[in-house]
């Protein structure tokens, strides 16, 4: 079967198909600054899966939505840059230097990078049937005639095994349950052969039989169409289950960054090995309490100075903590981490 | 602080300095929401100057309610000058005393000015007795001048009444028709809309067939039956009464929907509910669950509801079955100018017309910016 | 899973929750959901049940139908009540249920929602007391910073409005009135789902170390299938209604008897890398309540589904003492556990 569209040839590309570097995303309210994402470096390498780990407020979808350059007043991109090495972008343009409505951006966005929601009846169009959407998707950066993109939409549905595409096609959003609907989003979403494709908990609001199932499938397209993804969840088990790479964020900063094996066996940051603790092991029972972090994610407004975890830290060093911040350093190959008890080569001697 | 030998001492108090700064009261969120809202502010002024000036209409007019200038039957504005027949300019506003004589060839009334004497404007002067809100008696005036000159802002009607004074006295009427009405609608409207939508049943079902029978009812000929049935003999403040007991009776099924509508879907609200199992009356569901969480959007539908009423007032008045004479409203001013000849010769008739239009258009810009205070956690 | 007759506190006994499907001009009855149909279980004091399930399941439905919000269809739900004895909620009056009342409460899912926003903490938290005629005034305000300091709030704040308190300081909030009135018997529905991963540790802590203090029994319902197991003693699965498997935790997630139980486990992501899943194939979604599969609602999903499943609806039966399942083969089919995948 030939694919839809021509594979790029690897070599000589640039191994990594996104380089985030020191990305400032902050929103200018009117009761402050909220720096939403405050100097993340990220790489997304070609075909690969990197995983944005963190709690509701920690900047990750926003990062996400910046990469699309779709953040909203107040909201904008204050500083850093997003080299995306792609198909017409070989060089790695900087896609923070491009005008948000510009052309070339639009026809990166769903072309090159797509992005899929939590909640998929909020992207999609209630008065449009789903074969309308895609093809609309399709027609918008493909040139293909009106017939030939509804081949395309029923292939893209069968591609993401909805059962009777031909009759789906047809079908309003509501018709569907909730799982089909992201199956619908991930149709459409994959319809252009995405280089990059940005995942925003896209699990969360589904039932744990569909998850599975949802999951599954984004891995089996992964493998057959090539593209990289990046995956943002708050679940570890979502994300042991699909990443390679991980970044942890916290208060709109990564605190540690690893491949995810390295992650799972030896966390280091005091934030990653709290939130591993204070979930419950499944086939584990104990009768004991959990151990949980204590306090609550400060309000973005008032972050606090020094390590941004510091007031919630087990760890926590007094006059160094709450007064320096720490820097993302490596401890040991392709494992970093922003704490101060791996600063001065704390940890690096493992390696 | 908790006891050392708590087992919840573990748990730690969850960290609040940090959120100090979110710590205020609804309603000063309200009013934060309200405060950005540009138009509604500056209609709440607009507001708030009319009112102030309606309750103090005797004191901004320079003539009282009924004093008739017979020889100025019609006037075009008399307007103070600065400037005299000899091009001296002056700070010092004043009119000259107009003589009015009716022309024997044309049978019109011309008026010749009598330069000779300058008539200051004084300002804060002693001038025809009147009473503000019926009890606080006073004679002095904005501004007056001394007889024989007149000063006659928006000019006068043909009974030679100085329209400027009394479209202030008509104010009052017209301004407080609507808040009498709403105030009656809300009343009516809160009732049935809390019971019917709390409660349900035939009672509700009766209760919206009503109100849908009432609302596709064409609004006029409604009123003008409605106001048809108010006796002839009635006084003037009877008939203010009557009058807006008519508006609201048309308007409070508006009303009552979107109250019903909201009871509708906050009584399934988890703190309802919750309420419900600590066995919570249904008055105490009512009282302290329903109400205040729909308070806040019951003002936002009544300041809505109030241009239509004032509009609702100027329409009965205009067509001459609201207020009566010797009351006056803006409606009733706006009576003399049904004619086009009239509207021709005397066009500064139609100035009670930009009040209407004034004020309706600040309610709404006030009912706008109130609509987003209402709801203080959107966003 | 009945220890003995009346060490319980709750017993729900073949209750259902049907709702009529009206359709055309004069709203002629043409079917039923069947929300909640024939679900019978026990509570033992200070035990906690997990009802888990998936969207869609009946589970929030049967809470309330057990907290009497819902008017059941039929069935009973017996309370042990500490003073009256035997209750059976599902048709007590108004004045049992007033007494009932007090001794049982619910804790809500959205900690959004379940705080009225035009009231204090003090209102919020008191209006039990007040109701109940229990407290008033300043030993109101005593009571309520007593609980507020209890759920690991800090009791000057209790004058201030729900919108000023993060989501898990709002779950507390909502605890602290379920305690209120010093209940036996505590429904959560849901009470994590909405809150943050380090945020739901804290509060499941809370709700253990409660039911330590105050020995309540929980009916504890979710669909995170970790946290039921760390919180329960005893685990019942939902499925379109119904109930399809009940067990002590341990069997239920070490050796389940039905398929669906068995899919369930091997769905949950599992934060370990190394484990190399060997998932079950599940197939479809969940079917319309309105229109369940006939025969085993699980039939069209399931795995090991014969001829007889297509035709005949399983009853729940004893497999082993205290474990019940509603499958034609669950004494025959060897199912793999939560850590055999």
């Amino acid at each position: 079967m030939p694919p839809i569209l021509s594979r790029i040839s690897v070599t000589d590309m640039h191994p990594n198909l996104l380089e985030i570097t020191d990305l400032r995303t902050h929103f200018f309210t009117e009761q402050g600054v909220v720096p939403a994402v405050d100097g993340v470096s990220l790489q997304v390498k070609r075909g690969g899966t990197l995983g944005v780990l963190g709690e509701s407020g920690c900047g990750k979808s926003v990062t996400g939505f910046s990469i699309l350059r779709l953040v909203r007043p107040p909201g904008e991109i204050v500083g850093g840059a997003i080299r995306y090495y792609g198909r017409e972008t070989v060089n790695g343009e900087d896609l923070t230097a491009l005008d948000a409505r510009s052309e070339e951006l639009r026809q990166l966005r769903g072309a090159e990078i797509a992005m899929i929601f939590q909640e998929p009846m909020t992207s999609l169009d209630p008065l449009f049937t789903v074969g309308n959407q895609i093809m609309e998707a399709i027609l918008y950066h493909q040139d293909v005639s009106k017939a030939e993109a509804g081949k395309i939409a029923v292939e893209m549905l069968d591609k993401v095994r909805m059962p009777q595409p031909a009759d789906v096609i047809k079908q309003y959003p509501h018709q569907l349950s909730g799982g089909m609907r992201q199956r619908v989003m991930i149709a459409m979403a994959l319809s252009c052969e995405p280089q990059l494709l940005i995942a925003d908990e896209p699990t969360t609001a589904l039932d744990v039989t569909t998850e599975a199932q949802i999951l599954e499938l984004m891995r089996e397209l992964q493998d057959e169409l090539g593209m990289a993804i990046m995956f943002i969840t708050h679940d570890l088990g979502v994300i042991a289950e699909m990443a390679e790479e991980v970044a942890v964020m916290y208060l709109g900063k990564v605190v540690e960054q690893s491949d995810i094996q390295s992650l799972f066996a030896d966390p280091q940051h005091p934030y990653t090995r709290a939130l591993m603790q204070s979930i419950p092991k499944i086939g584990q029972k104990t009768d004991g309490r959990l151990e949980a972090i204590r306090g609550m994610v400060p309000s973005p407004r008032s972050i606090p100075t020094g390590c941004p975890f510091h007031p919630r830290c087990a760890s926590f060093i007094a006059d160094v903590c709450n007064v320096r911040a720490p820097r993302l350093q490596e401890t040991k190959r392709g494992h970093s981490v922003s704490c101060f008890l791996y600063e001065d080569g704390g940890g690096v001697n493992e390696a | 602080m908790l006891s050392p030998e708590s087992p919840l001492d573990q748990v730690a108090f969850t960290d609040f300095d940090a959120e100090e700064t979110d710590v205020i009261s609804v309603r000063r969120l309200m009013w934060l929401r309200f405060k950005r809202n540009r138009l509604a502010l500056i209609g709440s002024v607009v507001l708030i100057i009319m009112y102030l000036a309606a309750i103090l209409a005797g004191f901004i007019g320079p003539y009282g309610l009924r004093e008739t200038h017979a020889k100025f039957p019609a006037s075009p504005p008399l307007l103070p000058r600065f400037v005299d027949e000899e091009d001296n300019f002056g700070f010092r506003p004043f009119v000259y005393a107009m003589e009015s004589k009716v022309d024997t060839k044309t049978f019109k009334r011309v008026l010749t000015p009598n330069t000779e004497v300058k008539h200051y404007v004084h300002f804060f002067a002693r001038g025809t007795p009147y009473t503000i809100l019926g009890f606080i008696e006073s004679d002095i005036h904005l501004f007056h001048v001394d007889e024989p000159a007149k000063v006659f802002l928006l000019g006068t009607d043909k009974q030679g009444r100085d329209l400027f004074s009394r479209i202030f006295y008509g104010a009052q009427v017209s301004l407080t028709v609507g808040l009498v009405g709403v105030s009656m609608s809300l009343i009516f409207g809160t009732l049935i809309g809390i019971a019917g939508g709390y409660f349900g049943g035939l009672f509700d079902d009766i209760s919206q067939r009503v109100i849908e029978v009432l609302i596709s009812f064409p609004q006029i000929p409604l009123w003008l039956a409605l106001a048809a049935l108010i006796p002839p003999t009635w006084s003037s403040v009877q008939r203010f009464f009557a009058i807006s007991i008519v508006l609201s009776l048309v308007n409070w099924g508006g009303l009552s929907r979107q109250v019903r509508g909201m009871v509708y879907a906050l009584r399934e609200e988890d703190y309802v509910i919750a309420a419900r199992y600590a066995s919570a009356s249904n008055w105490r569901i009512i009282v302290k669950h329903l109400l205040p969480n729909t308070l806040s959007h019951i003002l936002v539908i009544a300041t809505i509801s109030i241009p239509a009423m004032i509009l609702g007032e100027t329409a009965l008045s205009f067509l001459g079955l609201g207020i009566q004479p010797p009351m006056t409203s803006w409606g009733l001013l706006l009576n003399q100018a049904q004619h086009t000849r009239v509207l021709i010769q005397q066009p500064w008739l139609l100035t009670p017309a930009l009040f209407v239009v004034a004020t309706i258009i600040s309610f709404n810009f006030l009912g706008d910016g109130l609509r987003d205070a209402a709801d203080p956690f959107a966003n | 899973m009945k220890p003995d007759g009346a060490k319980v506190v709750l017993e729900v006994q073949n209750l259902k929750k049907y709702y009529p499907i009206s359709a055309g001009l004069l709203r002629r009855e043409v079917g039923q959901v069947k929300a909640v149909d024939d679900i019978s279980f026990s509570i033992p004091p200070r035990m906690t049940l997990g009802l888990v399930g998936e969207s869609g399941c009946g589970k929030t439905t049967a809470a309330h139908t057990i907290m009497r919000g819902l008017e059941p269809t039929s069935g009973k739900v017996i309370f042990h009540h500490q003073q009256l004895g035997a209750i059976d909620l599902a048709t007590a009056d108004r004045d049992t249920l007033f007494q009932a009342r007090r001794n049982m409460q619910m804790v809500f899912q959205d900690p959004q929602s379940s705080l009225n926003p035009r009231m204090t903490l003090l209102d919020i938290i008191g209006e039990p007391l007040e109701i109940y005629n229990i407290a008033k005034g300043s030993e109101l305000v005593d009571r309520v910073a007593q609980l507020l300091k209890r759920v690991g709030l800090r009791p000057e704040y209790m004058r201030r409005f729900p919108h000023a308190f993060s989501g898990g300081q709002r779950q507390r909030i909502g605890i602290a009135r379920a305690l209120a009135l010093n209940p036996q018997f505590i429904v959560a529905d849901e009470p994590t789902s909405a809150l943050d991963v380090s945020i739901q540790a804290q509060t499941l802590n809370l709700l253990q170390d409660l039911q330590d203090e105050f020995s309540l029994s929980y009916l504890f319902i979710a669909h995170d299938l970790s946290v039921v197991e760390h919180i329960s003693d005893f685990v019942a699965v939902m499925y379109v209604g119904k109930i399809v498997e009940r067990a002590d935790t341990r069997r239920l997630y070490h050796a389940p008897k039905h398929p669906y139980t068995e899919a369930l486990l091997s769905s949950i992501p599992r934060p370990d890398p190394a484990i190399q899943k060997k998932r079950v194939a599940i197939r479809g979604e969940l079917p319309n309540p309105a229109n369940p599969p006939k025969g085993c609602a699980f039939h069209p999903r399931c795995p090991y589904a014969e001829a007889i499943c297509r035709e005949e609806e399983p009853p729940l039966q004893e497999i082993e003492s205290g474990h019940v399942a509603a499958c034609h083969f669950a004494d025959r089919l060897a199912l793999r556990g939560v850590n055999e995948f």
